[in-house]
């Protein structure tokens, strides 16, 4: 290890030899090595739940309309598959320069920093939403949730699960069929969480 | 004083000491005190263990389970994030007491707790994500346990997660570019060199610092063990290639009816390596048999193996219990006699215990009491196996194999 350029030089010795903290009795005892074992999984067991539960406690209220998707699709395992009326916008919404490229047409990302979408929504007095733009840098004001476009066409806004209590999928698939079906999505920064599904007979 | 040694290096003792009283190199009482003098450090088979303790995990998370529906959001983390911190410090705890194995398989159903864990949040809040995200996921937050943890378990654990997690992301892009011809462009997806430097780093940290006890002294690395080291090595990799090829050639060939054919491939193969490694008394390729052999056992136990070769009509669950009798008897055969390979006979005999357990139980019981009833009868069994083995050394075949191998 001495032998090669960097590990030999003088500034890495004098970080991981010759400095006290990695001497130090602290650095190579067991409480230091389980602090490193659990301080990740622990930030991420923390973070996710504590980012969705902010969502959920200080986003807006949206209602986004859902349509049926292959009912041999619908439920997979015990979750619900959901599409949105919002995830198909239409040409006329994206900005024009970036809509003639052909790379984005043919779903070419490479090179291009238009895969992660932001699509403002305006709410009817239902407080169901419909999309009245696209951009692809962060609005500074309203509503506007964060997507990306998929290879397959369409936006992906990472909504498209609804887990159900185990053994209430097939109850839930029978309701919807023939029902409308409204997800009720708290949103806050550009990040949806789904709070509940509504389902309108 | 009292020297701690190991079973395998306790055995050659006990087969050295006998020659030496034969030649009058020293007499049978001296004999008694020299191996008196001598302690074989015995440790449950982990494996057993570790499948014990899961199953009682798995028993715990399922009671948990059973109510979770009725828990509030913040309850659950509070259970996953309990669960998972209980593991770890438990661990720290027994690691403090120099209780390595124990600290090691806690930190092991940690590891289960964590994907299982990560897993539920993505439930909670109906995140929709990929399975191979998870993994991902999970492969990094868990690297810290792998590099810093020497213990089995862990490292089986993040091998057999980081290869399921390549095969998932290779697979998925495989399909999304309608392709069958491998895609380089999967190697430079966000995760994959990190996730491939930290399995090459932590593969080569267990190879070169594992140090070997078999002969109760500081031996060469694993890794020059097995390339490096003598006839057996190489018939072991050599029996390796010839079961590959076994393998390959049922694959391009396999129908429904081929598979019980190759089973019995596989069951005759490894009686041969049982048999070439009594004449050679090579233990290792003693344990390449018994697996190969465990795994047919196995195999045939289910009865749909059976489907297209049952000589009773429907009745294929009779060819599967007497498969079950026989394999078992020839375990229970093995450890009794006390011949090598004592700890994965008593794992493939819990294997073989579990199989039947599962089949006749699973449907009928509760799943919590099911798992936890199942992982304390596994405990039971690796402490009984420790007890078995601590009674009278004298009792113990001194030859070198049970049926006149140590005569030659």
């Amino acid at each position: 290890m001495s032998e090669t350029p960097f590990f030999g030089s003088p500034f890495f010795k004098s970080i991981f030899f010759k400095s006290t903290f990695f001497r130090s009795p602290f650095f190579r005892s067991i409480f230091f090595k389980y602090v490193a074992i659990g301080i990740l999984p622990l930030a991420v067991l923390l973070f996710q739940p504590a980012v969705n539960f902010a969502v959920l406690t200080f986003g807006v209220r949206v209602l986004l309309e859902t349509r049926p998707v292959d009912p041999r699709d619908f439920l997979r395992g015990d979750y619900v598959i959901l599409d949105y009326v919002i995830a198909d916008i239409p040409d006329h919404f994206f900005p024009k320069e970036n809509f003639q490229n052909e790379n984005f047409q043919n779903g070419n990302f490479s090179g291009e920093n238009t895969r992660t979408v932001y699509v403002t929504l305006a709410l009817n007095d239902a407080g169901i939403a419909s999309v009245s733009g696209v951009s692809f840098s962060r609005p500074q004001t309203g509503i506007y949730i964060e997507g990306r476009r998929s290879r397959w066409g369409g936006i992906d806004y990472g909504l498209g699960a609804y887990y159900v209590p185990e053994g209430t999928g097939g109850d839930i698939e029978d309701a919807i069929q023939d029902a409308k079906v409204l997800a009720d999505v708290r949103i806050l920064r550009g990040r949806g969480v789904i709070k509940n599904l509504e389902i309108l007979q | 004083m009292e020297h701690k040694i190991s079973e395998t290096t306790r055995r050659f003792l006990s087969d050295e000491s006998l020659s030496w009283v034969d030649e009058g190199l020293i007499s049978e009482g001296q004999r008694n005190a020299i191996l008196d003098s001598y302690v074989v450090t015995k440790h449950l088979p982990t494996v057993v263990l570790a499948l014990g303790i899961v199953m009682i995990g798995i028993g715990l998370l399922s009671f948990i389970a059973a109510n979770w529906n009725a828990l509030p959001p913040w309850l659950k983390i509070a259970v996953i994030v309990g669960l998972y911190c209980g593991s770890v410090a438990a661990a720290y705890g027994f690691e403090r007491k120099g209780q390595r194995t124990a600290a090691g398989l806690l930190l092991f159903l940690s590891g289960f707790l964590l994907l299982g864990g990560l897993a539920l949040i993505a439930q909670i809040f109906h995140i929709q994500g990929s399975p191979s995200g998870l993994l991902g996921t999970w492969l990094l937050v868990y690297a810290p346990t792998f590099l810093l943890v020497r213990s089995l378990p862990v490292y089986l654990l993040y091998e057999a997660v980081g290869i399921a997690y390549t095969v998932m992301v290779y697979t998925h892009a495989r399909r999304a570019r309608n392709t069958y011809l491998f895609d380089v462009s999967t190697l430079f997806s966000p995760y994959q060199p990190l996730l491939l430097m930290i399995l090459l780093v932590g593969m080569a940290w267990w190879v070169w610092h594992e140090e070997s006890t078999l002969d109760g002294r500081e031996s060469e690395s694993r890794l020059k063990k097995i390339f490096v080291g003598g006839a057996t090595r190489r018939i072991f990799f050599s029996n390796f290639v010839i079961l590959n090829w076994f393998t390959w050639i049922c694959v391009l060939n396999s129908t429904g009816r081929t598979i019980l054919p190759f089973i019995f491939g596989v069951l005759l193969i490894g009686a041969a390596i049982i048999f070439m490694a009594w004449r050679l008394d090579a233990s290792d390729l003693d344990l390449q048999g018994l697996f190969c052999v465990g795994a047919s056992g196995l195999a045939l136990s289910f009865p749909w193996i059976w489907h297209f070769h049952s000589y009773y009509g429907e009745g294929f669950v009779f060819e599967a219990f007497m498969s079950s009798v026989l394999f078992g008897a020839y375990l229970v055969y093995r450890i009794v006699r006390r011949q090598r390979s004592g700890g994965l006979a008593v794992f493939l005999f819990c294997l073989l215990l579990s199989r039947w357990y599962f089949d006749m139980f699973y449907s009928f019981t509760s799943k919590s009491f099911f798992f936890t009833l199942g992982g304390a009868l596994l405990l039971l069994i690796a402490f009984l196996y420790r007890r078995w083995n601590k009674m009278g050394w004298d009792k113990m075949d001194t030859t070198k194999f049970v049926g006149g191998g140590g005569d030659e």
